[in-house]
């Protein structure tokens, strides 16, 4: 079961980026989808940060060594840390200069939509909501029923398991349709 | 109507034990008006452009008047103020809010709640009009340093305001990219008709094309006047402020001129031509040369570095030598490897072919230790890096116990003053004076530094020369990689081209700049179709008086 | 990193000399030697193509030895007899394997050369030996994609009026390719002209035209040319030993091997090895200084 969630979890990273998750969130909560956007750009900019902290250290000899104790190597990421708090508390001031300056907190918030559902999307959404529906319809019947305690017993495939099927294979579905149709105008050219 | 009027000015801050930041400053400032204010560090630009804007004014005691199209500051509203009024600030990457590029032009419209339709309308004619619609869908952190700057500019423009401040909008910038924003700047100006209000310390590129120039130094006006004017006032003044002016200024009050001031190349050109038609002694000297390098302090052979194993390569054969007890300078354009050069001379970067040889000895034989406690020492380019205490003493001591060596290094790099003070409150040069103290502790005998004239002004650049001489007296060898042309021709014993991940010609600057026609300083530029091997302003004003003694 | 970084001579004496050798040496064990060689190395460059493309040629190679053995009946050794009464024998069947895995492995030696040369290194080898024919060269280079581009670009605009080059029964399909034809080699022309114009007025006709080489010649290419001629040497005397002498008609002869011909076929395989060599030693440097960070 982990496996099968770390394989979802990656597939949901490649599709889901983060300005999709923030315009997710933009209209109904803008402040805290604003605030999601701004951890995401802070994240990469901390680790990029902290590897100049420690190289520009290196380079007047407060390096670590390879044989330091552990006590040394935690005083110099204590050290680390507590430069590169400073800079980013310095770098965040400027931040808010700036958002201030063009006018946050002065009227409520809007957001800026880049995607739009299209026609497709709804057709989409129809299919997910009914599948959806058959498969917990199913699951109410007894259908995905799996003890393994005392003995092994597994309910037997019917139908609600080929909705589940039928669920879960949309995407790729939908990925196969495209490369198809991508073959056929191309070799009309 | 004027956009801006400002009427007897007086600001102190808290902190400041009773000195004024800003005395008496009355300005007016028209619709459409393209203003430069320039000063020495400290001399309360800053302080004056944020009173434009009520967010960004600081706490402090003030009195006096500052009407913006004729009503108070204080009484125009947050909504008006974000809208009409647009401010850029020095560091590009602090500016930016969102980590993607259409999202950040779209942050001042969704602030003021406008609806989506025209925020899709500005933002499409904002991007086409700043040619950004290639790198509308990238993320923000793959953006080079100009092109985040412009998308600030860009982001504030969506919003259509009436004046633009800009503080310092190019020091972090290299020459290239900082000469495309103002160019960009100027056509805001002359084609949208709005207000310009801008400071720098790189007067060059603005300086000829200003409406006004106001100078400004302890927190008074000093002078406020057309640029042709300004010169003139300040060498008459001998005003301290008159190093900053571009060249063409100041070879023409150095040579004693008569006539038109020239504020740009072009114009330089033409008086030169018309005073020295054909000048008697029309070359310096040449500086010498030793062909065999016995003993360099640095050699590098053929140096092969990349980041990735599928990455281009960024070092391919990088071969050089430096001798003992000079100032050896590396310029190049944007991110060709000059800074990669020099971490892979510390070790930080390793190159998988070639050798690095410090002081004859390959690096991979000196032990960390040995390498960074008395050999060699590097000051990177952002010198925030290097502090991790509260007050520079602190960090000072961080590297040895001993407090005469502090006070002595304290003495050379001219701190003393700011021995007290957390490192981020000082300003730019004073922050590159404590970090080089710091560095300087390691008692290196060869100096790596890594951009250090970044966004100072040309009075510190002076003071960081003299300090650089001294050391070079005391025999340190010292590396540099700079964009900064003019400080090279000044002060570097040697210059270095490095280009397509090669170092390509090395030479003594009068021969290195005075052989090229475009990488070269603005006096070179101006004269080199008169004089040959000037570099210099001071350089062109010793052959302009020269001649003059020839011909009498 | 690897052969292409080298200087583009080096490339050219190695490939040279490798392909000389696999057409000239016509004795199994080198032949097989500087087979293998091949497929390693173009495996390393082109990855997982490279070994369906060999794959694909095995089962030609035997297919040729049987077209060979069945119409060339040299030799003594009778494996057969075909329909019409001829011999089907032993050494022409060998011989035919021979000739195949020769033609296959020039091809493999080929899609290497494919992969280190650039279209520039060629303009630039050709430069070294004549300016003007390096010259003639690049132009052809820049022409011929944009003549492709051109012919689709009137193709389609002529199918806006619906006289394109798939439209129409097969008279007007003649018809309006035949146009189109007519109309890229008046572009064609006129582009040269252009080309010709803005060689001319920067300087071109001069006279003392000399090539901008970006390629430099250092210390590894050197040590590289070194031991490339230090293997020749060995391939060389192997030669003059006659080891690499063989005999399929009408027997197959061979001389003998001699503890001295591991050597020489440890030497042909160093020189076919070398480029391989070359790039794993530097990838191998460059792990270990990343290792180390």
């Amino acid at each position: 079961m982990f496996v099968i969630m770390m394989l979802w979890f990656g597939c949901y990273n490649k599709v889901l980026t983060s300005d999709k998750f923030s315009s997710l969130f933009g209209n109904l909560i803008p402040s805290v989808s604003l605030l999601l956007v701004m951890v995401f750009r802070m994240v990469p900019n901390f680790i990029r940060k902290t590897q100049q902290i420690i190289g520009a250290r290196k380079s007047i000899g407060k390096g670590i060594s390879e044989n330091a104790t552990t006590k040394e190597k935690l005083q110099d990421g204590g050290t680390v840390l507590g430069a590169l708090t400073s800079w980013a508390l310095e770098g965040s001031v400027v931040t808010g200069d700036s958002m201030r300056a063009r006018g946050y907190g002065t009227a409520k918030r809007s957001s800026f939509m880049i995607y739009r559902m299209t026609g497709t999307d709804w057709i989409l959404l129809v299919v997910m909501l009914v599948l959806l529906g058959v498969t917990i319809a199913a699951a109410f019947f007894g259908q995905f029923a799996a003890t393994f305690v005392p003995a092994i017993d597994i309910a037997p495939v019917s139908w609600g398991l080929a909705a589940y099927t039928g669920y879960l294979l949309i995407p790729t579905a939908l990925h196969i349709k495209e490369a198809i149709q991508w073959h056929i105008s191309r070799s009309k050219i | 109507m004027a956009h801006f009027q400002i009427k007897d000015l007086n600001f102190a801050y808290p902190t400041g034990k009773g000195k004024k930041s800003l005395d008496g400053v009355n300005l007016s400032i028209e619709k459409g008006e393209y203003i430069v204010l320039c000063g020495k560090s400290g001399s309360g630009k800053t302080t004056l452009l944020r009173q434009l804007k009520s967010v960004l004014a600081p706490h402090g005691k003030r009195s006096g008047e500052i009407l913006f199209n004729g009503t108070p500051i204080e009484k125009v509203s947050q909504r008006d103020q974000s809208a009409k009024i647009g401010y850029v600030m020095q560091n590009p990457d602090d500016q930016i809010v969102t980590d993607k590029v259409w999202h950040e032009l779209a942050f001042g419209l969704e602030s003021l709640g406008c609806d989506q339709k025209t925020m899709r309308a500005r933002v499409a004619e904002m991007a086409c009009y700043f040619g950004i619609q290639d790198w509308f869908h990238r993320d923000v952190a793959n953006l080079s340093g100009g092109q985040k700057q412009l998308l600030n500019l860009a982001s504030i423009m969506a919003m259509q305001p009436e004046v633009l401040i800009l503080d310092e909008p190019t020091s972090q910038l290299d020459p290239i990219a900082a000469s495309d924003f103002l160019n960009t700047v100027r056509k805001i100006n002359i084609e949208l008709g709005t207000t310009v209000i801008i400071t720098e310390h790189r007067l060059e590129d603005i300086f000829p094309y200003a409406d006004r120039a106001i100078v400004m130094d302890g927190g008074k006006v000093i002078a406020n006047d057309t640029p042709r004017n300004i010169g003139k006032l300040l060498y008459e003044q001998k005003n301290d402020m008159f190093a900053a002016m571009p060249t063409p200024v100041r070879v023409f009050y150095g040579a004693e001129g008569s006539g038109d001031c020239p504020l740009t190349v072009r114009e330089g050109r033409t008086w030169l031509s018309k005073t020295y038609p054909e000048p008697t002694i029309s070359t310096l000297p040449a500086e010498e040369l030793d062909d065999e390098i016995e003993k360099p302090a640095l050699s590098l052979k053929e140096l092969w570095f990349r980041y990735e194993k599928d990455s281009p390569d960024v070092l391919r054969g990088v071969s050089a030598e430096v001798p003992t007890g000079t100032l050896y300078a590396i310029v190049g354009g944007n991110g060709a490897g000059k800074s990669t050069t020099l971490k892979a001379v510390c070790g930080i970067c390793k190159p998988y072919r070639g050798k690095v040889r410090v002081f004859g000895k390959p690096v991979e034989k000196y032990k960390s230790a040995e390498l960074f406690g008395g050999c060699l020492a590097m000051l990177p380019q952002d010198p925030k890096s290097l502090f991790v205490k509260k007050t520079v003493r602190e960090d000072l001591a961080e590297m040895t116990k001993d407090e005469k060596i502090i006070a002595e290094i304290a003495e050379v790099c001219e701190i003393e003053s700011l021995l007290g003070s957390h490192p981020y409150d000082l300003s730019g040069g004073e922050q590159q004076r404590a970090a080089l103290a710091k560095v300087l502790l390691t008692s290196p005998k060869l100096l790596l530094l890594d951009e250090p004239t970044k966004g100072i002004d040309s009075f510190f650049k002076e003071k960081l020369a003299k300090i650089l001489c001294k050391l070079k007296e005391q025999g340190i060898t010292i590396v540099m990689v700079s964009h900064d042309v003019e400080f090279c021709a000044k002060y570097a014993d040697m210059v270095s081209m490095f280009f397509d991940g090669q170092m390509l010609t090395t030479d003594t600057p009068r021969r290195f700049f005075g052989n090229n026609s475009f990488y070269t300083t603005a006096a070179n530029r101006m004269s080199r179709h008169v004089f040959s091997m000037a570099v210099t302003a001071e350089d062109v004003v010793e052959l302009c008086r020269q001649n003059v003694g020839a011909e009498v | 990193m690897g052969f292409e970084k080298c200087h583009p001579a080096v490339n050219f004496i190695y490939f040279a000399t490798v392909i000389a050798g696999m057409i000239v040496f016509q004795h199994p064990i080198f032949l097989l030697i500087s087979f293998v060689c091949a497929f390693i190395y173009s495996i390393k460059r082109n990855g997982w193509k490279a070994v369906v493309f060999n794959a694909v040629l095995l089962p030609l190679v035997a297919a040729f030895a049987l077209y060979y053995s069945s119409y060339n009946h040299f030799g003594v050794t009778v494996l057969q007899q075909n329909m019409i009464g001829n011999n089907m024998t032993l050494e022409s069947l060998v011989y035919g394997f021979v000739l195949g895995l020769v033609i296959a492995g020039v091809l493999i030696w080929f899609s290497c050369v494919y992969s280190v040369f650039t279209t520039d290194k060629v303009v630039y080898l050709f430069g070294k030996a004549s300016p003007r024919l390096s010259l003639f060269l690049a132009i052809i280079l820049r022409m011929v994609p944009r003549i492709k581009k051109e012919a689709k670009k009137i193709n389609t605009a002529l199918r806006g009026i619906g006289r394109g080059a798939n439209q129409g029964n097969v008279f007007q399909r003649l018809r309006n390719s035949i146009r189109i034809l007519s109309m890229l080699i008046t572009w064609t022309i006129d582009s040269l002209t252009l080309v010709s114009e803005s060689m001319r007025s920067r300087g071109s006709s001069l006279r003392g035209r000399k090539a901008f080489s970006i390629y430099r010649f250092d210390n590894r290419d050197r040590a590289y040319v070194v031991g490339n001629f230090a293997c020749l040497t060995v391939i060389f005397m192997a030669v003059m030993l006659k080891q690499t002498d063989i005999l399929y008609d009408p027997r197959i002869v061979m001389n003998p091997i001699t503890a001295m011909s591991y050597l020489f076929y440890a030497g042909y395989a160093v020189f076919c090895l070398m480029p391989l060599g070359l790039e794993l030693w530097t990838e191998y440097r460059f792990w270990k200084a990343r290792k180390v960070l």
